[in-house]
């Protein structure tokens, strides 16, 4: 499978590979075999890279349905997963975008786990500065918000 | 310039990042404060299901029973329970994620609510 990335770098990839993103599978099973290259507009060629190595490694894994959102947690990345996501934030951000428009659940889940991670046990400001934020609230609202939530830090 | 990913045009994303922190309040309590599109993520996973820590924690009832309508407040005062509860920002009785939880409101809320009064007389 050819796939060109926003820049018009070209990757070929087997097709298994390709088929990890729901995306492309469906486009497959629509078009059938063809020399054509897919078109990739909205990744660029380093990220596509970065997907493509994710879906290599993990070409053998079952393909996992929904799960249960109320399961999830975010302390169960493996080793190979945890390396991967070694990358500066920009970067990060990029996967989770390309993730979300090539479909690919696993890769999606894994980057919004260690997005998750970096705000565990932070305060509000902390999180704002990490990622950038403008606090948008008036002061009585943000007073509200607090008064009508401590509870939940209570327990 | 924050990413996109953090603006109001993709919550699904958003959520999918929080909701990996659902056992974690500290830090979602964090997140409700961070802005209004933060919050309103937030809020839901946060309000998901608090009748669960009702014997540590009966101080969210009182914010629950806000939105209650005249019928149910009714009710309550029939029980003897003569409470007025202040308005708040968000109708959380509402949130579809609590509903889900709660199928029968009124049961939910009335031994929550005994459970509360209860608590009270022992202090």
């Amino acid at each position: 499978v050819k796939l060109t990335s926003s820049e018009g770098t070209e990757f070929i990839i087997d097709r298994k590979v390709a088929e990890k993103s729901v995306l492309l599978k469906n486009m497959l099973e629509d078009v059938g075999e063809s020399d054509m290259a897919i078109p990739l507009p909205n990744v660029t060629g380093p990220i596509l890279n970065k997907v493509i190595d994710y879906c290599t490694h993990h070409r053998d894994d079952p393909f996992v349905s929904q799960e249960d959102d109320s399961k999830k947690v975010s302390d169960d990345i493996d080793d190979w997963d945890a390396e991967f996501c070694k990358v500066d934030q920009g970067t990060l951000f990029e996967l989770i975008l390309s993730a979300n428009y090539l479909d690919i659940k696993p890769l999606l889940d894994l980057t919004c786990k260690t997005v998750a991670n970096m705000i565990k046990g932070k305060t509000p400001d902390e999180i704002r500065k990490t990622f950038n934020i403008t606090n948008d609230f008036t002061p009585e609202e943000e007073e509200h918000v607090r008064k009508e939530n401590e509870w939940c830090e209570e327990r | 310039m924050a990413s996109k990913i953090f603006a109001g045009d993709m919550p699904e994303l958003l959520e999918n990042i929080l909701k990996n922190l659902n056992n974690d309040t500290y830090s979602l309590y964090s997140c409700a404060l961070v802005s209004r599109h933060w919050c309103r993520i937030s809020i839901p996973i946060i309000w998901q299901d608090p009748f669960k820590y009702v014997e540590q924690n009966t101080s969210f009832i009182s914010k629950y029973c806000s939105s209650l309508d005249e019928d149910e407040k009714l009710i309550l005062k029939d029980y003897g329970i003569n409470e007025e509860f202040s308005k708040t920002l968000f109708d959380y009785r509402k949130l579809p994620s609590l509903q889900n939880r709660i199928k029968n409101t009124s049961e939910a809320l009335f031994s929550a609510v005994f459970l509360e009064s209860f608590h009270h007389k022992l202090k």
